[in-house]
């Protein structure tokens, strides 16, 4: 028993939740008890949770601790000619942190959305969707390959779109999954393409080297850097293959072009905004980046492009952010821009900084989402913020939580953004990397430390507006009935919850909050502690002076690629060179140059005391920036909670109508005056006018040869039989001739 | 070493035998006198005037008789080459005599089998229907004896 | 006892008797005996289960005894003169009749007794007819093989006609008859000519083994002959297999048998006509490099296959759109499905390579057995359907029928969409195998018809799905009740589907691989 769990420990973590969604679709659905269907749900979470934490912590081979991935060959999958994707599972230590925080808090926000769900018709159903979420989610991190990888990806993104349409009676909730769809598919594209050069590049597309079967990404690691030049985009090598891959991460990722399904996404149930499009879901296109990471330090061009779109994201969607009224809009910009944060690492280079605020942002921001669906709940359904105000009173335990989850987005010292953040700051600034030129770091840096400011400016606002001030939610609203009309209909689900509020049907009416029942706030206080605490794991050194040991850089340098610095690179084009006029063959020379770089990681181990004196300073700057950032947010926003934002901020830069306009309204045109009316009406259905009458004649033409008659047919059997053999001896003949 | 030259005189052959038949066919169609008679129009029967339909109806009997004749036939006639094959492969020479003998034997029993079979279908009877009745009247006709019997005693 | 199984050897030089080597083909012919005589003297009430259990246990036992022949033989692979051989050809082939002949078996048990017919002749039938499909693959001598499949033939014919009052399986089965007999004198006819045309000039006599007409071709004597003779013995298993233009009888014969039995017939006999046609044109006219006769024959051959590939499955597909009769459309698709399995056939005849041979050999053995399932799976719910007397096999008949009966509709549909091909699904496996196979000898422009070929056959494969859940029924219909050796049956096929589907890997290996890697993937 104990060794079949030891060999299956990766299956059972994938399929438990698998399993959880079978049962409560098949045998959930006919009981109807939440009672049931909450505790299979959360007892499968939670067996993936337990032995996730068995297989990263388990003495000499757990993941974090081991150099050697777990390997888990399920079946190989397909095999046609060199192609070959197995059914295997790995847990290395990037996705042993992944599989960490995504069966952890995922199974905090499981049992958060059994109070949150309570009395909701389609129980079962946002259930079984949610387990089967978890399944697609550890399929996409434990796979071993980038196809499996890929199965993941889709899947999250079907669970995505049935999560954001669950309420299905909503059309904004249906239009929102729709976009949603739409807009992952445009990036999914970039993924297939992405995954069909690479294994056009290395005959592989595994991430681990197998006995019979290198690593792609081991061989990519083994060619020459390419140079950074527009040219290599479309150069068909490793540069487009990582541009590829980014488009799909700008998709699931929600980045600068395709981030506009992420803020509509909101109109699903809050667990699932905090599950789905905060914490694992959107940050797949990070795993995948730094899980490619040697094809992203090979290609210079693309790290920049990663690099520009991630902080430009950041910004943009922090001043959005600045604007919102509705509650989850506000987090869901903040999202999209701390997302943002994390690509801007991976373009620097610094793939560590980036898992570790993956990390701490599912933490908090799972944190701050769970809180304001707590809010929510409290408010019956409403999430306009200027209908809120004064909240501590009556939600102390939320308010509390949500306390320290603000805490820690603003970077606050100790809690645990202060230290991913300020360390993606730090690297930014501080990066060597080849793909960044000199200038452009600390160009990237200003638009992080700004967006840092506008970040705490914005949480602060959310926070005043929500939980300070007068309470505005007794106030009837003009505006109520054009707001939210569909409120109404899931306000019944909320007041079923609680006995008191059996009246709340009118929607209208004045609500009281009350605190959130204890399934909801205890994981928010677990979320809670980790948000304050959940940073130490990755103290830098200079904060530290080494008192603490890095544990996450140490766990995570040794798996992700290093990017090239300027010097480097300088250095392998000099060797190149140097190789092709020796040899006049060019790549094998290159290879033990990129070793090489992978010797020098250790040396950065190193601190020397410039550095930590400057990276001090930065950090200092960070902390600075976060106050002001707060200390503006009181100041404006405690006197005027309803102070109005820019409209062009407001109405998000009008992108969804610039879309809508250049794109969406374009192809829709296209479609029914072009594609409708010219090629479905007249040539498919023209062709299939004539395909009918074609059919017919030759219908009528089969008819006279399938009369029924045994001599029509040893007629036609006899004819077809003297042609064969005609041929035959034509050939025979011919044979004799030549001779 | 494969000449068609030797072929030709019997393609010659071939052309020279269809076309004489076909020939004959078509000449004594030309200039032969069609004249249609109602004797001349009759199907040939020896001389005879026709009596009835020639399409006579068998019982179905007869040809599941004839096949299972046919059948068992065939199958027996395997029997000759055998036996005259046997004395010599039994011999010293070859030492087959085992391996043939029960060869035959086990033929001979699928035979059997088939045998059996047929018979419990009842595909020997003639008739059923012709059987039942002859059963029935032989009841019938002991049960009148035993009564003459009784009346007798 | 010795001699029977190969030990003497002094009997060995002169009767090459082995019956280990024929254990599959004995066990299957004796439990037909054992049921001809269960059948002789039981009351026909109680024979359905018997007999049906006697059949399938004598199914199983020649399975085992084939598996034990794939790992554990070690003798010799050939017996009585090279008449039977043993190689993996024979043995996954038989595998696939034996499946089907197990799932025929599972759908007539039922169904004989709703039609009122004895099931022990029905049985006794299957399994002389499963005995003639296997000595088809086993046999290495045209002669066997024509034995071989005279035995099926003749189990086939009486099965069409089995509906004794009805007229149209009566017809069917004289259809078959008469067309069959011809088929078969133009298979008799090829291998006399053949025999003719490989005596050699030092007065050896011909022969009809196929590994010496392999040896002889460039030495025949007479090469038209041979070529003759190769066209007619193409021609013969042309028929067999229903390739146009020799499809002709298929629509017919399918419509008008019993639905069992033409399940049975699209899946077995076809089978089987592919294995002896693999059996004698890759192993008898074999690719050789060297320019000469033998090198002739095979591209002539090759060149009329592709041909032949091509207008089988426009011919198979243009007509099943056409079909308002469902077995009449399943039967048109039989005839594409041939015409599928005909491209592999021709990469295996073209591969130079004696790897890429047997791969593509494999793939088409895994086709065939894909194919046998799902057409069982289709046919089996087209008899629950029809009941007695096929009465409902028009498309109007299958009307809305899905939600009332949503477990048959999904089996149906699973089967229809494993003919079709839709990933996922078995059919798509094999179809990815077989093109695969011909693309890799550089059949590119046949593929591509292939390929188009699967995009016509959407049409009628998911008109009927759409029939099911999307129309209106007109009259009231009640929902039949399926039963237990039926629904056996149909869950095995829907769970082989899905299986060979999704792991269609160890099946595949295991038909291209060779005795010891079998033994080892079976822990032997």
């Amino acid at each position: 028993m104990l060794d079949f769990i030891n060999q299956h420990i990766l299956s059972i973590i994938i399929f438990a939740p698998l399993v959880g969604a079978a049962i409560n679709w098949l045998i959930g659905r006919r009981l109807r008890s939440e009672a049931f269907i909450g505790t299979v749900a959360c007892t499968a979470v939670g067996i993936s949770t337990v032995f996730a934490f068995i297989a990263a912590f388990r003495p000499e081979t757990g993941a974090l601790r081991a150099e050697a991935p777990i390997l888990e060959h399920l079946w190989t999958w397909i095999e046609v000619g060199t192609f070959r994707a197995d059914f295997a599972l790995a847990m290395d230590r990037l996705s042993g942190i992944y599989a960490l925080f995504i069966t952890g808090v995922g199974l905090l926000i499981h049992i958060f959305a059994t109070g949150y769900m309570h009395g909701d018709g389609g129980f079962y159903r946002f259930f079984s969707y949610m387990n089967l979420f978890m399944f697609m989610m550890l399929v996409l991190v434990l796979g071993d390959n980038l196809l499996l990888m890929f199965v993941g990806w889709e899947g999250v993104g079907l669970c995505s779109y049935l999560l954001i349409g669950y309420y299905l009676d909503r059309d904004e909730a249906r239009v929102a999954a729709k976009k949603a769809f739409v807009a992952n598919r445009v990036g999914d594209w970039g993924v297939i393409l992405g995954v069909m050069l690479i294994f056009f590049l290395t005959g592989s597309i595994s991430f681990f080297d197998k006995p019979d079967l290198p690593s792609a990404l081991r061989i990519i690691g083994e060619m020459p850097i390419e140079p950074f030049a527009w040219s290599a985009l479309f150069a068909g090598g490793i540069t487009s293959a990582a541009i590829l891959l980014f488009i799909g991460a700008t998709g699931k990722s929600a980045q600068i072009p395709l981030y506009v399904w992420l803020p509509d996404a909101m109109a699903g149930p809050t667990p699932v905004s905090a599950l789905i499009h905060a914490a694992t879901m959107v940050t797949a296109g990070v795993y995948m980046i730094v899980r490619c990471s040697p094809i992203y330090a090979h290609a210079p061009t693309a790290m920049f492009i990663v690099a520009v779109i991630g902080a430009v994201t950041a910004l943009f969607a922090a001043t959005i952010g600045l604007a919102q009224n509705d509650i989850k809009k506000v987090l869901a910009y903040s999202t999209i821009s701390q997302i943002g944060y994390m690509m801007l690492a991976c373009g620097v280079g610094a793939f560590v900084a980036a898992i570790f605020h993956v990390m701490t942002h599912a933490f908090f921001k799972a944190l701050l989402f769970l809180g304001s669906g707590s809010v929510i709940h409290a408010m019956h359904h409403e999430q306009d913020m200027r209908r809120m105000g004064g909240l501590r009173k009556y939600m102390p335990i939320t308010f509390a939580t949500m306390i320290t989850g603000w805490l820690a987005i603003c970077g606050i010292p100790i809690f645990a953004g202060f230290f991913s953040k300020d360390e993606i700051l730090w690297k930014t600034w501080s990066t060597e990397a080849f793909a960044i030129p000199h200038g452009a770091s600390r160009a990237l840096w200003t638009i992080g430390a700004i967006t840092a400011l506008l970040t705490a400016v914005y949480m602060t606002r959310l926070m005043v507006m929500t939980f300070w001030g007068e309470e505005r939610f007794r106030e009837a609203h003009a505006h109520d009935a054009e707001a939210k009309p569909h409120a109404a209909v899931h306000a019944s689900a909320g007041s079923h919850a609680h006995g008191e509020h059996a009246g709340a049907h009118h929607h209208h009416g004045p609500v009281t909050p009350h605190e959130s029942p204890p399934v909801m706030t205890i994981p928010l206080v677990v979320l809670a502690v980790l948000s304050t605490f959940g940073g130490l794991v990755g103290v830098p050194y200079a904060l530290s002076g080494g008192a603490i040991p890095n544990y996450f850089e140490k766990t995570l340098e040794p798996i992700v690629a290093h990017a090239p610095t300027h010097e480097e690179a300088a250095n392998i084009e000099k060797r190149i060179a140097q190789t092709v006029a020796r040899r006049g063959a060019e790549a094998p020379a290159a290879q033990p140059a990129a070793h090489e770089t992978k010797h020098e990681t250790a040396e950065h181990a190193a601190h020397s005391p410039e550095e930590v004196r400057s990276e001090r300073i930065f950090s200092a700057i960070s902390v600075i920036v976060a106050l002001v950032g707060i200390g503006i947010g009181w100041s404006v926003f405690s006197k005027r909670p309803l102070l109005q934002m820019p409209r062009l901020l407001e109405n998000k830069y009008y992108v969804d109508e610039i879309y809508d306009a250049t794109i969406v309204r374009p192809i829709v045109r296209g479609a029914t005056e072009g594609l409708w009316k010219l090629f479905d009406l007249g040539v498919i259905d023209g062709t299939l006018h004539a395909i009918a009458s074609g059919v017919s004649s030759i219908g009528s033409l089969a008819r006279r040869l399938q009369p029924g008659f045994v001599r029509t047919y040893a007629a036609i059997m006899l004819v077809g039989a003297l042609i064969l053999i005609g041929y035959f001896a034509y050939y025979g003949v011919l044979l004799l001739i030549r001779q | 070493m494969f000449d068609l030259k030797a072929y030709l005189p019997i393609l010659l052959m071939f052309i020279v035998a269809a076309g004489f038949a076909v020939s004959q066919v078509l000449i004594s169609q030309l200039i032969g006198p069609k004249r249609r008679t109602p004797t001349k129009l009759m199907p040939y029967e020896c001389g005879k005037d026709p009596v009835g339909s020639a399409r006579e109806r068998f019982s179905v009997k007869f040809y599941l008789v004839a096949m299972i004749f046919v059948l068992f036939d065939i199958e027996l006639i395997f029997l000759v080459p055998w036996a005259v094959v046997f004395k010599r492969l039994a011999g010293p020479e070859f030492g087959l005599g085992t391996l043939m003998y029960v060869e035959m034997m086990l033929f001979i029993a699928l035979l059997f089998v088939g045998f059996v079979y047929i018979w419990k279908k009842g595909i020997l009877d003639w008739s059923q229907a012709a059987r039942q009745e002859a059963e029935a009247e032989a009841e019938m006709l002991a049960g009148q004896s035993g009564e003459r019997l009784r009346r007798a005693a | 006892m010795n001699i029977y199984f190969g030990l003497q050897t002094a009997t060995q030089q002169f009767a090459d008797v082995n019956l280990w080597l024929l254990m599959p083909e004995l066990i299957v012919a004796s439990a037909g005996v054992l049921v001809m005589l269960v059948d002789a003297f039981t009351k026909r009430l109680d024979q359905r289960w018997l007999t049906g259990g006697i059949s399938l246990i004598g199914l199983v036992a020649a399975a085992v005894s084939c598996v034990w022949l794939w790992t554990s033989w070690t003798g010799p692979t050939e017996a009585f003169f090279g008449m039977i051989v043993l190689d993996r050809l024979r043995l996954s082939f038989t595998l696939v009749f034996l499946v089907v002949s197990a799932l025929s078996v599972l759908l007539s048990m039922i169904w004989v007794e709703w039609e009122r017919l004895p099931a022990g002749e029905f049985h006794a039938l299957l399994l002389f007819a499963t005995a003639g499909m296997m000595l088809m693959a086993s046999g290495g001598d045209l002669v066997m093989i024509f034995l071989g499949l005279e035995l099926l033939s003749i189990s086939t014919y009486v099965m069409a006609g089995f509906r004794r009052t009805d007229v149209r399986s009566n017809e069917a089965s004289m259809k078959y008859f008469i067309l069959g007999s011809f088929s078969s004198a133009f298979l008799l006819y090829g291998t006399a000519l053949v025999y003719g045309a490989t005596a050699m000039a030092n007065g050896t006599p011909g022969t009809t083994n196929i590994r010496e007409i392999a040896q002889r071709l460039d030495t025949a004597l007479y090469p038209p002959l041979l070529f003759a003779g190769a066209a007619m013995l193409l021609i013969g298993f042309g028929f067999k297999v229903a390739t146009a233009p020799f499809h002709v009888w298929t629509p017919d014969v399918y419509e008008g048998a019993p639905t069992p039995v033409t399940a049975f017939m699209a899946a077995g006999p076809k089978a089987a006509g592919f294995a002896s046609f693999m059996r004698v044109f890759l192993f008898g006219f074999p690719f050789v490099v060297a320019a000469g006769t033998a090198q002739r024959l095979h591209s002539a051959w090759i060149a009329v296959l592709v041909v032949l590939a091509v207008i089988t499955m426009t011919v198979g597909n243009t007509a099943a759109i056409l079909q308002s009769n469902v077995k009449r459309m399943l039967a048109y698709s039989s005839i594409a499905h041939a015409g599928y399995v005909l491209v592999g056939l021709v990469a295996a005849g073209a591969a130079s390579d004696l790897g890429q041979r047997n791969e593509a050999i494999a793939a088409v053995v895994f086709y065939l057995l894909v194919y046998s399932i799902m057409t069982l799976g289709a046919f089996a719910v087209v008899t629950i359907l029809a009941r007695s007397g096929d009465r409902r096999t028009e498309i109007e008949d299958y009307n809305g029928i899905g939600f009332d009966s949503p477990w048959l509709a999904f089996a149906f549909s699973v089967s229809l969409l494993s003919l079709l091909g839709v990933p996922l699904t078995a059919g798509f496996m094999g179809k990815v195998m077989v093109f695969s196979a011909a693309l890799d000898q550089g059949y590119v422009g046949l593929v591509v018809v292939a390929v188009l070929n699967t995009v016509v056959s959407a049409y009628y494969y998911l008109r009927l799905i759409v029939v099911m859940f999307f129309r209106e029924r007109s009259g009231a219909w009640n929902a039949p009740l399926v039963p237990a050796s039926m629904a056996i049956a149909l869950a095995l096929t829907v769970v082989g589907i899905f299986y060979l589907g999704i792991f269609p890997g160890r099946v595949i290996e295991v038909f291209q691989a060779s005795p010891s890697v079998i033994s080892r993937l079976l822990g032997t």
